[in-house]
């Protein structure tokens, strides 16, 4: 049995623990959120090394991953660096590879065509599927600088999203990354406003991080698709309500819990990782077509 | 050393580099505050004000702040001229900036956005 745990600075609400089989190995998911505490989240990191087999930062990342160049966070690399022997990893190789996949299988199977617009409401810790999207001709609305930073200013085109990381690389290493992404507490708190819901009503799909599309969602919509992960029942229930038409998951569905691409990506290294925990972007192409992993998709 | 008026010089070129930033300036249009610089060795204050866009600049203070940014007038003129990212006074504590944290981002960005 391999064990992993996701240590979260997103709210405790949402921990969960399964035992999952993948590809003939069992696996124990545990997710720990330490409700924004960030000197908690390095203590449990610093407990749990050498003691499990992987661990997954959530609600933060170690690296952006922009445009085939990584941009360090420098919260994120703190903590990764309270593990000495564990492998730690944030996610961000799973976002550039199953991510992309999913907007294919999306494709495929017609949910999604070259006309839909789309709200991906931060692209710069998603830069794999905004490209998908981009490559397959989707009139997209980019809404990091709504989203992370509340400019009513909306990004249209990838080289936007590669220069507003060219210009914000420096301010990643040393800014508290609280300021920049919803953490503990207040990844619960509504905050529906005009600035966003313009957005919202003007996309067929809307993509991305959960807690950003959920702390920003409109009480009534026109039959979207979301396209996230990191979904529990409740705020299944928050999507259904608002009139979501359909929700894809892009990492697998474990009894109504999609885990945060950080916990599967850890399990993935338990099971394939080689002793220094990497796994490569083109071998984590290849596990991903032997798990024929495309996300899940349900009619809401 | 730096006295008051190098902190307001610091301060109207802030303001200037943010109103030749068309680009920038279109980001921030709907941000309209009022920022109180205020200097912590010598009796000199500045007032920042973004509207519709625009950045002005007054010696002194005016209206009611949405942000006050304190520290001593050499750190201050540091910032305004861009010659250091805010984020390292403001993490080791020696610039002070009293506001909410959404404004605090905002600010931070517009310097990036001017100087990184």
């Amino acid at each position: 049995m391999k064990h992993v745990v996701s240590v979260s600075l997103g709210s405790s609400r949402g921990d969960f623990e399964r035992t999952v089989r993948i590809d003939d190995h069992d696996v124990n998911l545990k997710r720990l959120g330490t409700d924004g505490n960030y000197d908690k989240a390095l203590e449990i990191i610093a407990e749990l090394d050498g003691h499990v087999d992987a661990i997954g930062l959530g609600g933060i990342d170690i690296y952006l991953e922009v445009n085939r160049k990584r941009f360090v966070i420098g919260d994120g690399q703190r903590l990764a660096n309270a593990a000495r022997r564990t492998p730690v990893v944030d996610g961000s190789g799973l976002k550039n590879t199953l991510e992309r996949r999913v907007v294919d299988a999306l494709f495929d199977s017609g949910r999604v065509t070259e006309s839909s617009r789309v709200l991906l409401v931060g692209a710069l810790d998603r830069f794999g599927m905004a490209e998908a999207f981009v490559e397959r001709g989707c009139p997209c609305v980019f809404g990091d600088l709504i989203f992370t930073i509340g400019l009513d200013f909306p990004l249209t085109r990838l080289d936007e999203i590669d220069a507003l990381a060219e210009k914000y690389r420096k301010r990643l290493e040393t800014v508290p990354f609280h300021l920049l992404y919803p953490t503990g507490a207040s990844q619960d708190d509504p905050a529906s406003d005009p600035i966003y819901s313009k957005y919202y009503v003007s996309a067929d799909v809307i993509a991305g991080d959960a807690h950003l599309i959920t702390k920003h969602l409109p009480t009534q919509l026109d039959g979207p698709g979301i396209i996230t992960n990191t979904t529990r029942p409740h705020t299944v229930a928050k999507m259904r309500d608002a009139g979501v038409a359909w929700l894809a998951t892009t990492t697998p569905n474990f009894d109504g819990v999609s885990a945060g691409t950080n916990l599967i990506e850890a399990a993935l290294v338990s099971i394939y990782g080689d002793s220094t925990g990497e796994i490569g972007t083109d071998r984590l192409r290849e596990i991903l077509n032997t798990l024929r992993w495309t996300g899940s998709v349900s009619d809401l | 050393m730096s006295n008051g008026a190098d902190l307001h010089d610091s301060v109207r070129s802030f303001a200037d580099s943010c109103n030749d930033n068309k680009q920038l300036m279109s980001m921030v249009a709907g941000w309209n505050r009022t920022i109180h610089v205020m200097s912590t060795d010598v009796v000199c204050q500045a007032t920042l004000k973004t509207n519709a866009g625009i950045v002005t600049m007054a010696p002194e203070l005016e209206g009611t702040p949405d942000l006050v940014i304190q520290s001593d007038t050499e750190i201050l003129a540091k910032v305004f001229y861009g010659e250091v990212s805010p984020n390292e006074p403001y993490n080791d504590g020696t610039l002070r900036i009293v506001g909410s944290e959404s404004d605090i981002v905002k600010l931070d960005f517009i310097t990036a956005m001017l100087w990184d």
